[in-house]
């Protein structure tokens, strides 16, 4: 038990024995013994919750568990044959069809045999990208796709890498901070890509830009810049969150499992 | 609470470990425990109330490693003693047999002392000061538990730290302790327990060593300048000679002394060259350097101008250090393992060791060494009997309740004499007594011991029945009451439930033959004709793992005695009397269990088909084998019993002259039989044994029934049997008997057991009966002893039994006396499926230990019979001096061995010229005599190997001898000793008896 | 055999201090190993372990990929420091891949593998520090790490060891009762089911005394679990309230 009320349980701990709850994660049943109403037990480490007769246990510690609409940034780690596959830090690679990206200058129409060959313009192995879960199957498998602009490929910037844990749900999780100048994407799944807002010069060429492939400005003078400006925020993310500070005051607490940045927490959207 | 050991500990290689372990403090342990059982502090003020000093002493790690003899006497001194844990440890370090000595002390109900596991509680654990030594810290820790303990106690009690370690004690006055020496405190008390003194050990720097032999008589010189003239080389330490050891400068083994005297010893080492083992010399008392028959030693050779060539037997010993040899009564057995300290298995003898392997280049010359320093003591384990040495009529003037110092002889030749001090030396010179070696340290010329116990008058038969019996190690006390409670209840007797699975043959005509009186009857025999025209033959052997069950305490005390030993007038049993007597024992005309082994053979011996099972048999006759020779001799006795020994004695003439032509041996040796008187139970006079058919009937059919059984137990237990083999003698293990041969004209020929058993059949000599007899019981002493072993240890070839030609063979028919059979009884049950085999009978490492367990105890048990033979004939011949018969066995220069059959003794004569000479001749070993006046041949005589002399046996007590004598009479060698006249052999009414019977 | 009986003392006590049924100080650790989903490092007196828990994830090798479950895989290391003498062991040595197939065999029994499909669970146990019982200490802390890694099981996987000396059930033996030869058995139990996962032994018992030494077994497991069960709510609690 913690001292907020919480109700802590390990694995194979009884929850209730009462009958009239719906079971969610992190519990299973099991038949009573001597003929006595079957129990609810824990069956990983965590906090209970309950919301109305649902009762799941969330656990201290998990992979991404992916939902259908959350915006995650992950790295292709093979083509296949009309799909990639998108390591996301789930339990199991995501996967992008090729159905479900935009194909240069927004065509709509069938992916032909040619477009399987061009897989590799598009995303190669080691690309960073953004993108939405689509669908989860039942066995947790995640399909993501990346039709709109906002998603795609992700150059020229920062990973910062936390437990998805601490990134909430939001409504928007591409926020712009204007102290600074960095763009952040809060990926669900915990990858955070800290980038350069791109000037306001080359928003009309984004348009252009149908999957979000490839950056539009000289590469030099952006990398200088950009470089000035991840090195800060990889030296100190107070800097940024100095910069988040902005937005709202939230504390900062010590956090004693791995990790090498204290933890941003999850944005307010300013509206 | 929680702390760590780490400690660096080094392997018996060398190997350094670092060991990191846990130790925990507690707060439960209160003030110990007493018999096992936790005391509180109420408890022990009580209990030391109750006691004479009101004081509870503790004991620190010298005082039990030096003074155990001391501490186990019962004396109310010495009650309400606390052992601490820290002392437990060190002991156990140092000495483990002390430290069961004082783990058993610990167990006794009857004494008051208490176990306090100081390490392990909070209060009285030393915690770590750095750079503290060991020894310091442990002193440190007794001295914190002693203290904790007086604050426990209040004033009601006092608490004494008894420590002779000078550091430790100034340092625990200096703490407000009460301390001091266990000398000081047992001359604290001297005035109500004065004996306690005796059993002091003696503290090293106050003993009154000798400074060297020329001041005998003279006090003790007075020290120059306070330094000590060392007597001997300082032994190095040993972590040089561990070092030497590894480079190969210093060899390590163990020291054993030769037979006679504990000047002359040898170590057999692992080959300094090859991994052969090479016997090194190591003679006289420089050389020797204070080490003791039985000590490890690690030793240097001598420069090769110094080894001794082979021959020179008197090479070492400087005539003062000679000890008088007395010519007391040599036990007859020349038998290459005779040692008294238990061997491991047979070892080599002497001469073979001899010729095993010189160094190159050596020639005839013996490796010869020094002994640089002792790494591991034998005496800690052993008391020694003996006497005081009794210095002529010079009774050294010594006030009453003084203690004087007393040279101590022990029986045992190998062992030096020992110095101890004693108050009651004027008591004690006509005693045997018991004493324990302490030290022997370089300024003393003997080691320092302190006394044990007395025995009783030197020269009593049963004082001289205990030493032999403590001396072999023989356990003779009773059985205690925890083996006696495994006994079945006094009304046991067979029914129907107990019998289950026992197949029920007391319709068969079984009988027993055995010794007149014998009332441990371990077999019995039956053959009846089958249907067929087959025999049915059955041996019946006593079914005592029945009543002995494996692991309870009655096994485990038989396991440990192994045997049972037949000295001259009684028999110390292996299994209490009940079992041996009366359950077990196959006594006639009562129903017994058995375990039988059942033959179909034709009536030409061959054997068709055998079987084994539990039984219940009724023996019909206990037969004496004079009785079963009547009904052999006797056509005219016609009964079911003579029928069935009719026919066991017409089968076994068979299976006899099987054996006798696969090379079985018959051998001899001298037994003989005494007759006792009926009340003082000593002798009055000696017979041989003479062996009818029937022994010889009896004998086959326990062999056959030992080989069966053999080759059973062999088949489902491949690795685990306990057998029996006799390892073949090697080539130069005949050398002697074959230069006597050859001497006397005689050829053997010893190249396999059939051979030699043919060659001896064919050697006799005209007009001697006894020739042939002589020359087997020369052969005898070449054998190698027969061992137990475990099959799973040698190959199968080393499984041969020599004398009996036999490929495989074990004891099964006397379980009543051995513990081998035992063993092979549950061997047996396992295999035919009456009983599951126990645990301990499959595992290797406990077998083996118990098979060299057996062979220590069978060896053991035949010196002890030996040796009490030898006592009996001593007192014999002490009250009827007699001129005998002799056979001369050996023949030197100055002196010759006899044996006189009638007796079955032996004993060396010694010769001296006088003004004439001996020509001696080594190939005819003969020994001639020229006297002083003689021209030519007149008037010489000779003695050769083998011949008939006369001579005469009595027993003296002066300096020079000291127990049985013999004197040649004729020939007449040299010039004789005085003998008293013999008496004119007539024949009084007990000593000419005819020697017919047994 | 005399030399062995001075095993339990006297006093009733093993040479570390224990009375049979006290098992060894336990220690833990969550979280030691940044770079993997859950780490423990655990101490049972002496012996030190670390274990280190990657997974769920994908599979590696496409072969072993099993469609409906997840798979579980253990490797077993241990340092050549961890003894009293310095000994490098070769990886296929056979002690360590047995310990590693009776690791993974009690866990497949334990972590609910049809919540992962196409998934696999990797152990990794790294022996620091030997003293005794490697294999419960072993399970014990992959038990942790699992725990710590937010792997679904259906029990905490307790384990502990027994034996057999002078005539006394004795628990949670170190390395020098174990090497005595006497009877040396480590079970391995679902504290909260009462269920047997693993019980190993290989020495010969009657079978009364067998029947005693798995008692002490199964007993010392549950109090492995009290302080087992305590230490991970303390973690869970510690981590939970910095996450608020």
């Amino acid at each position: 038990m913690s001292a907020a009320g919480h109700i802590i349980v390990v694995p194979g701990q009884e929850i209730t024995s009462v009958q009239g709850y719906l079971r969610g994660h992190g519990t299973y049943v099991e038949e009573g013994t001597d003929g006595g109403p079957p129990k609810l037990l824990a069956c990983v480490a965590g906090v209970v919750e309950r919301v109305n007769k649902l009762i799941s246990v969330r656990p201290i510690k998990s992979r991404y568990i992916g939902e259908v609409g959350d915006l995650v940034v992950g790295r292709v780690t093979e083509v296949q044959s009309k799909r990639w596959s998108v390591e996301v830090g789930a339990h199991r690679s995501a996967v992008l069809m090729l159905s479900s990206v935009n194909l240069p200058g927004g065509q709509q129409r069938m992916r032909t045999y040619e477009d399987q060959l061009q897989m590799r313009s598009f995303f190669q192995e080691h690309d960073l990208i953004s993108a939405e879960v689509q669908q989860v199957n039942s066995d947790g498998g995640i399909a993501l796709h990346t039709r709109s602009l906002k998603y795609g490929k992700l150059e020229n910037g920062q990973l910062v890498s936390v437990p998805p844990v601490l990134i909430r749900r939001l409504k928007q999780h591409v926020v712009s901070l204007p102290d600074t100048g960095v763009d952040v994407i809060l990926g669900t799944n915990g990858n955070v890509w800290i980038s350069r807002t791109p000037p306001e010069e080359w928003k009309g060429k984004e348009e252009g830009d149908a999957a979000g492939t490839g950056s539009v400005a000289p590469k030099a003078e952006t990398l200088t810049r950009q470089r000035k400006q991840h090195a800060e925020t990889v030296k100190s993310g107070a800097l940024v969150t100095a910069g988040l500070r902005g937005y709202e005051q939230w504390p900062r607490q010590g956090y004693r499992t791995q990790l090498s940045l204290p933890p941003f927490y999850a944005l307010r959207s300013s509206t | 609470m929680h702390r760590n050991r780490a400690f660096f500990k080094k392997t018996r290689k060398g190997k350094i470990l670092r060991v990191v372990s846990d130790h925990y403090l507690r707060d439960d342990i209160g003030c110990g425990s007493l018999a096992g059982k936790p005391v509180s502090n109420d408890n022990l003020v009580q209990l030391a109330q109750e006691s004479v000093m009101k004081r509870f002493l503790v004991l620190d790690t010298n005082v039990v490693l030096n003074q155990m003899d001391l501490l186990e006497n019962p004396s109310p001194a010495l009650s309400c003693v606390v052992v601490l844990q820290t002392v437990m440890q060190e002991a156990r370090h140092n000495n483990l047999s002390l430290f069961r000595r004082l783990k058993q002390l610990l167990k006794d109900d009857s004494r008051v002392f208490v176990f306090f596991a100081n390490e392990h509680h909070c209060e009285t654990f030393p915690e770590e000061i750095k750079g503290e030594s060991p020894n310091d810290r442990n002193d440190r820790a007794i001295r914190i538990a002693t203290s904790w303990f007086s604050k426990q106690f209040g004033d009601s009690i006092a608490v004494v730290l008894l420590t002779n370690d000078r550091a430790n004690l100034s340092l625990a006055q200096d703490a407000k302790i009460s301390a001091m020496t266990i000398h000081a405190y047992v001359e604290s008390v001297r005035g109500q327990y004065p004996d306690l003194a005796e059993l002091l050990a003696p503290e090293e720097s106050s003993a009154a060593g000798d400074v060297s032999e020329s001041n005998r008589g003279n006090p003790p010189q007075r020290r120059t300048g306070g330094q000590r003239v060392l007597l001997f080389e300082e032994h190095k330490p040993m972590s040089e000679l561990t070092a030497g050891i590894r480079q190969g400068r210093y060899f390590q083994g163990a020291l054993r002394a030769e037979r006679s005297s504990s000047n002359r010893c040898y170590v057999v080492a692992q080959g300094m060259q090859d991994k052969e083992r090479i016997a090194v010399y190591i003679r006289g008392a420089q050389c020797i350097n204070r080490a003791v028959d039985g000590d490890i030693v690690a030793f240097e050779l001598l420069p090769e101008a110094e080894w001794y060539s082979q021959g020179d037997t008197s090479g070492g010993a400087t005539k003062e250090e000679k000890t008088p040899t007395g010519g007391e009564m040599e036990i007859p057995d020349n038998r290459p393992t005779e040692n008294l300290v238990p061997d491991p298995t047979a070892q080599p003898a002497i001469e073979e060791i001899e010729k095993t392997k010189t160094l190159e280049g050596a020639g005839t010359r013996q490796p010869c060494g020094r002994v640089v320093g002792i790494i591991r003591r034998n005496w800690r384990e052993k008391q020694y009997c003996g006497s005081l040495r009794v210095e002529g009529d010079r009774a050294v003037a010594s006030g009453k309740g003084q203690s004087t110092s007393a040279l101590f002889m022990p029986v045992d030749r190998k062992i030096p004499w020992v110095r101890i001090q004693t108050r009651q030396r004027d008591v004690l010179s006509t005693k045997r007594i018991l004493v324990a070696m302490d030290s022997w340290p370089a300024w003393c010329k003997y080691p320092l011991g302190h006394y044990v116990k007395t025995l009783g008058e030197k020269g009593a038969k049963a004082t001289e029945t205990e030493v032999i019996l403590l001396e072999h190690e023989i356990p003779h006390e009773s059985f205690s009451g925890k083996v006696l409670a495994c006994l079945p209840p006094e009304d046991w007797a067979i029914t129907p439930e107990n019998s289950e699975g026992r197949k029920d043959l007391r319709h068969l005509p079984v009988l027993s033959i055995d010794p007149p009186g014998c009332k441990d009857i371990d077999d019995a025999l039956h053959a009846r004709p089958l249907e067929n025209g087959n025999l049915e033959v059955g041996v019946h052997i006593a079914d005592v793992t029945h009543f002995v069950e494996a692991g309870s305490a009655l096994d485990q005390e038989a396991s440990s005695r192994s045997t049972s030993t037949y000295l001259v007038e009684r028999r110390l049993d292996m299994l209490p009397g009940m079992l041996t007597e009366t359950l077990c024992s196959l006594k006639p005309n009562v129903d017994r269990f058995a375990f039988s082994v059942i033959w179909e053979m034709t009536p030409a011996g061959v054997i068709v088909d055998v079987d084994f099972c539990k039984s219940i048999i009724h023996s019909v006759a206990g037969l004496t084998y004079n009785e079963a020779q009547l009904m052999l001799d006797d056509p005219n006795i016609q009964d079911v019993k003579a029928e069935s020994v009719r026919r066991l004695n017409d089968l076994a003439k068979i299976f006899r002259k099987r054996r006798m032509d696969s090379g079985a041996l018959t051998l001899a040796s001298p037994e003989v039989r005494f007759v006792l008187d009926s009340e003082s139970q000593n002798p009055t006079d000696v017979q041989m044994y003479a062996l009818k058919e029937t022994n010889a009937l009896v004998e086959e059919f326990m062999l056959l029934a030992n080989i069966t059984v053999g080759k059973k137990i062999l088949r489902h237990f491949p690795t685990l049997s306990v057998l029996r083999r006799h390892p073949s003698p090697s080539r130069q293990q005949f050398d002697g008997l074959l230069a006597i041969a050859q001497a006397v004209g005689i050829k053997l020929d010893v190249d396999n057991s059939k051979k030699l058993a043919q060659s001896l059949d064919r050697a006799t000599r005209e007009g001697d009966p006894y020739f042939n007899k002589l020359l087997r019981i020369l052969s005898t002493r070449c054998m190698m002893p027969a061992q137990y072993f475990c099959s799973g240890e040698q190959s199968q070839e080393d499984w041969h039994h020599y004398g009996l030609a036999a490929p495989i063979y074990t004891h099964f028919t006397s379980p009543i006396r051995r513990y081998a059979d035992v063993c092979v009884h549950r061997l047996l049950g396992a295999a035919i499926g009456v009983a599951p085999l126990p645990a301990f009978l499959m595992d290797k490492a406990l077998l083996h230990n118990l098979t060299e367990n057996m062979n220590r105890r069978h060896r053991s048990a035949q010196l002890a019979g030996r040796a009490s033979v030898g006592l009996h004939t001593e007192m014999y011949f002490a009250n009827n001096p007699t001129e005998e018969d002799a056979f001369v066995l050996s023949v030197d220069k100055t002196k010759l061995s006899v044996i006189v059959p009638r007796f079955g003794i032996e004993g060396t004569i010694e010769l001296d010229a006088g003004d004439g000479t001996f020509d001696f001749d080594k190939q005819a070993l003969k020994l001639v005599y020229v006297p002083p006046s003689s021209v030519g041949d007149v008037g010489q005589t000779s003695i050769q190997i083998m011949d008939k002399v006369r001579v005469f046996v009595d027993v003296v007590n002066n300096a020079r001898h000291q127990g049985a004598r013999m004197t040649l009479i004729s020939p007449v060698m040299g010039v004789g000793e005085e003998v008293p006249v013999p008496e004119p052999a007539i024949p009084s009414g007990k000593r000419q008896r005819k020697t017919k019977g047994l | 055999m005399d030399n062995r009986a001075d095993f339990i003392s006297l006093a009733g006590l093993r040479p570390d201090g224990r009375r049979g049924r006290e098992i060894r100080r336990v220690r833990s650790r969550f979280g030691v190993f940044k770079g993997a989903d859950g780490s423990a490092y655990l101490e049972m007196g002496q012996t030190k372990i670390i274990a280190i828990v990657k997974g769920p994830r994908e599979v590696t090798r496409r072969q072993d990929r099993k469609y409906d479950t997840g798979i579980v895989n253990c490797e077993y290391n241990v340092a050549p420091f961890s003894g009293s003498e310095r000994k490098k062991r070769r990886p296929t040595e056979r002690k360590g891949m047995e310990i590693a197939l009776a690791v993974k065999e009690v866990f497949e029994g334990a972590i609910m593998l049809h919540l992962y499909p196409r998934t696999q669970i990797d152990i990794y146990l790294h022996v620091i520090q030997s003293d005794g019982g490697v294999l419960p200490v072993g399970i014990n802390a992959a038990s942790l790490a699992l725990v710590d890694a937010g792997v679904a099981m259906s029990d905490l996987v307790v384990a502990c060891s027994a034996g057999y000396l002078d005539g006394m059930p004795v628990m949670d033996l170190n390395y020098v009762e174990q090497a005595l030869g006497g009877p040396y058995l480590p079970v391995a139990v679902l504290p909260e089911k009462d269920k047997l996962l693993l019980a190993k032994m290989e020495s010969r018992l009657p079978l009364e005394i067998f029947e005693e030494v798995l008692r002490a077994a199964t007993d010392a497991c549950q109090q492995v679990h009290e302080v087992l069960r305590a230490a991970v709510k303390e973690h869970a609690g510690a981590l939970l309230s910095s996450q608020i």
